[in-house]
């Protein structure tokens, strides 16, 4: 791999071979597109370039602000992703899914008042999308509040069917340790859309956590057929081959936590 | 971590942001711990009033008057510095200790202002201790180990440079230095501070007779108690220097010349210094 490969050097290496095959015009509407595959396939940094392009195309594009805030939460940049957020809140200081998004970096930065603060904001603002309930419940999540569970049903009403939001909802879950609710919307999500590798992957990372070594191995093997070029997928069926019995027992513990 | 040139991607995580998290947590702790929430009370201020004299009065306001205290705090200090080891200067001191005591004190005044006496008197103990403790002592010992320290010497204070290499010593100049506490025939020297005239230097050669003694063959009148014969070469990183005693004596006479010896030949380890030639306007001299 080369080391030169996150950088851009004007019409970077990577997008100029598919636009220019697929005569593809590389404007605004092209880079959001690939932003979102980049995010759908967890590939976060990738994202987190194309929305910067996006945002050449169109500074006013409130939504790849958000998303580039996203992004660095994702990346587990919360500092980075707070910061982003105030200068994105300059320019939109009434973006509902903004003020979301400033709200999951507060809470999981560990200031939880200003977390709540912003995510009431954010509800108050008449902001009725998916990522604002998975907002509020990241928040409640952290706060310890069993109000979550009413707050990821309200995102999966909004978008019924939606695998993305599924994953969305089940890697909050997961972030936060709640590996059985995590599984059940993985669950979900992969019934919506069975041939997606990265809903294999997550329900495998979500097995493996809880002890459940085989049916993980059968996850990650899953995840590697449909994407056979996904590391992340290899390397944890590596990991699973060479765990010794403390993880196992440390499995069954935390299932029987539950 | 990359960072391409747009203006549109944002900073990313460097090797210090999970120090900067933390310290944005404990930033937080802090401020929810409910000791800052009164007007205009920071955790900056807090931290420079502490170190800082007079600071914490022009913080707390009217600015005018904070920068009188400032001032005065300031000229106090310049006293304190001139009149080091007088009692002009120790007065100066405790001027500005009080001033700057009070000061933070005043600065915290309205998180304890709705507090019960005996919270609020616990509380400016604890202020008056807190910046004794961590700024004037620790101040103390950082000036007396590293930087100077004044020496009563007849009647006088003489100020010692601690940061004087003792390469650069000669014949004559004046160096204090310690001596442990020695013990002999019907006699104890006490450990304590002297100040003598370096008499030989790392390498000379030293002889003594009974009216004189020389030093690489220079002779000099004989000292108080020195030995009446003899002699020695002085050692690396050693001096040779002559304290002088007022001994009391009754009975039979003793034989101090030998214990004095010990405490002639000065090591490194004991050296304290050399006297400024001029402390402020005043010249030092010691003759």
């Amino acid at each position: 791999m080369s080391r030169f490969i996150n950088l851009e050097f004007g019409g970077e290496s990577e997008d100029q071979s598919l636009g220019s095959e697929q005569g593809l015009a590389k404007d605004e509407a092209y880079y959001l597109r690939e932003a979102q595959a980049a995010f759908e396939n967890a590939d976060f940094e990738k994202a987190l370039r194309h929305y910067a392009r996006v945002l050449e195309f169109n500074p006013q594009n409130a939504a790849a602000w958000t998303a580039q805030v996203r992004m660095l939460i994702e990346l587990g940049e919360y500092r980075e992703a707070k910061i982003w957020a105030d200068k994105a809140l300059e320019r939109f200081p009434q973006e509902p899914e903004l003020l979301a998004a400033k709200a999951v970096t507060l809470c999981r930065g560990g200031d939880l008042q200003s977390a709540m603060a912003f995510s009431d904001a954010a509800i108050e603002e008449r902001g009725d999308t998916p990522y604002i309930w998975l907002a509020r419940g990241d928040v409640l999540l952290a706060c310890k509040e069993p109000r979550a569970d009413y707050c990821f049903e309200k995102a999966l009403l909004l978008a019924p069917r939606n695998w993305f939001v599924a994953w969305l909802a089940a890697r909050i879950r997961a972030y936060y340790k709640q590996f059985v609710f995590a599984l059940n919307l993985l669950q979900k999500a992969i019934e919506w859309n069975t041939g997606h590798f990265l809903l294999w992957l997550e329900l495998g990372r979500c097995q493996e956590s809880l002890g459940f070594l085989g049916p993980a191995e059968s996850s990650f093997t899953q995840a590697l057929q449909l994407n056979p070029n996904c590391h992340a997928a290899d390397q944890a069926l590596t990991r699973l081959l060479s765990r010794g019995l403390t993880d196992r027992v440390r499995g069954w513990w935390r299932r029987l936590g539950k | 971590m990359t960072r391409p040139d747009s203006p549109y991607y944002p900073r990313r995580a460097n090797l210090f942001s999970p120090l900067l998290a933390w310290g944005d947590a404990l930033h937080r702790l802090w401020d929810r711990s409910g000791l800052l929430l009164a007007d205009k009370v920071t955790v900056r201020g807090v931290i420079a009033s502490v170190f800082v004299p007079g600071l914490a009065l022009y913080l707390r306001g009217p600015r005018a008057s904070g920068r009188a205290a400032m001032g005065v705090c300031a000229l106090l200090f310049l006293f304190f510095m001139a009149f080091l080891g007088y009692p002009l200067g120790t007065l100066a001191l405790a001027l500005l200790m009080s001033i700057h005591v009070t000061g933070v004190v005043a600065y915290y005044q309205p998180v304890v202002a709705s507090a019960r006496l005996s919270f609020r008197l616990m509380a400016t103990l604890m202020l008056c201790a807190l910046t004794i403790g961590f700024v004037y002592l620790p101040a103390r010992d950082l000036l007396e180990n590293r930087w100077l320290m004044p020496l009563q010497v007849k009647g006088q204070v003489v100020v010692i440079h601690r940061l004087t290499s003792p390469v650069t010593l000669r014949r004559g100049d004046w160096i204090a230095f310690r001596n442990g506490s020695i013990g002999g025939d019907h006699m104890y020297i006490r450990s304590g501070v002297n100040f003598a005239p370096v008499l030989a230097l790392p390498g000379d050669q030293v002889e003594f007779s009974a009216e004189a003694f020389s030093v690489n063959g220079v002779a000099q009148p004989r000292r108080q108690n020195m030995p009446q014969s003899g002699g020695f070469t002085v050692d690396r990183n050693c001096w040779f220097a002559w304290p002088e005693f007022a001994i009391y004596a009754h009975g039979h006479a003793m034989d101090v010349s030998g214990m004095v010896m010990q405490m002639a030949l000065v090591s490194k380890d004991e050296l304290i210094g050399k006297p400024f030639d001029h402390w402020f306007w005043r010249r030092q001299s010691f003759q």
